[in-house]
């Protein structure tokens, strides 16, 4: 019993603190954001295992984690706020080329970070040609060109 | 689905605002763990130093209020050499209190574990001790919540005190 009780924790912690964290930390992975994910995963799992390393611990949590992926992602097809809070929402920072200043000081984003993946994805110069840029649920910006007439 | 342009995107612009606000709030109150966690309501820490102390100071013991489940304890007992007898000193711990631990080590290793009804008594050789006899019962919490708890030397003074095992 302790072993579901302990993952059904961790797993209840981890979606907490990486929602509240925002959407765009621990998004670009890093390398030091990397090493940083792999020291919390080490973390969570000797809280997760404690001194137990038995595998049907092992397979325990293993069913938990899984578990409550599969009931969450039921809850958030069903209900479409609970979605909305589980995993955020997009957000738009440009459109037409004028940046929304307060959406992007809210969200850590900048203009080099937009720019940056305008380049990388659409291979554009600067801030006039980008339509909409948008910083997805996940925290990776999406660039929708303006089309050239 | 919404339609901003020629986007459709499900945005929600008021739901975002309340979000940055909660996030906000929920940092502050991560920070207020931190510090709670480095002065010592969360585990060791300066402000959870706690001395036990029978009224004649012939026995003390230093310890955390707040301790963590599984990690190491160090309990330090200060005994005056007067307390014990024909170069023997018998230190008790009160059972339920041992039940709530996993005794790893003790520094020095006491002679001899006897069970004495509900305590447990750990005989100590002394000959040529100093003083002050310090002894250090290394151990760690297999249960969560508060543990009151006794200790004493067998036929002298008792202290009493209370730890607190964060899960």
């Amino acid at each position: 019993m302790e072993s579901v009780i302990r993952g059904l924790i961790v797993y209840g912690f981890l979606l907490l603190v990486f929602r509240l964290a925002g959407k765009r930390t621990l998004s670009e992975t890093t390398n030091f954001e990397l090493v940083l994910l792999l020291i919390i995963s080490e973390t969570t799992q000797q809280a997760m295992v404690d001194r137990d390393h038995s595998i049907t611990n092992g397979f325990l949590l293993i069913l938990t984690l899984v578990g409550c992926t599969v009931t969450l992602a039921w809850f958030k097809q069903r209900f479409p706020k609970c979605d909305a809070v589980l995993d955020d929402v997009p957000t738009i920072v440009v459109e037409n080329g004028r940046a929304h200043k307060d959406r992007m000081t809210k969200l850590h984003v900048d203009e080099g970070d937009i720019l940056e993946s305008a380049r990388e994805l659409q291979a554009i110069e600067n801030m006039d040609q980008i339509k909409y840029a948008i910083v997805e649920r996940n925290g990776k910006i999406t660039v929708i060109p303006k089309r050239s007439t | 689905m919404q339609k901003i342009g020629d986007l459709e995107i499900n945005q929600d612009l008021g739901f975002e605002r309340r979000s940055w606000r909660v996030e906000r709030v929920a940092w502050a109150i991560a920070a207020l763990i931190l510090v709670a966690a480095l002065l010592g309501f969360l585990g060791p820490g300066p402000l959870g130093k706690a001395t036990a102390a029978s009224p004649d100071k012939s026995l003390s013991m230093d310890y955390f209020r707040v301790e963590r489940y599984a990690a190491p304890v160090e309990l330090r007992f200060h005994i005056a050499r007067a307390l014990a007898k024909d170069g023997e000193l018998q230190v008790w711990l009160d059972r339920d209190f041992v039940e709530a631990l996993e005794i790893k080590h003790i520094d020095p290793k006491p002679e001899s574990v006897q069970i004495n009804g509900e305590r447990f008594v750990y005989v100590f050789r002394t000959a040529s001790a100093p003083e002050t006899l310090r002894i250090f019962f290394h151990v760690e919490p297999n249960k969560f919540g508060k543990t009151p708890a006794r200790a004493g030397v067998v036929n002298g003074p008792e202290i009493r005190f209370s730890q607190f095992y964060m899960p």
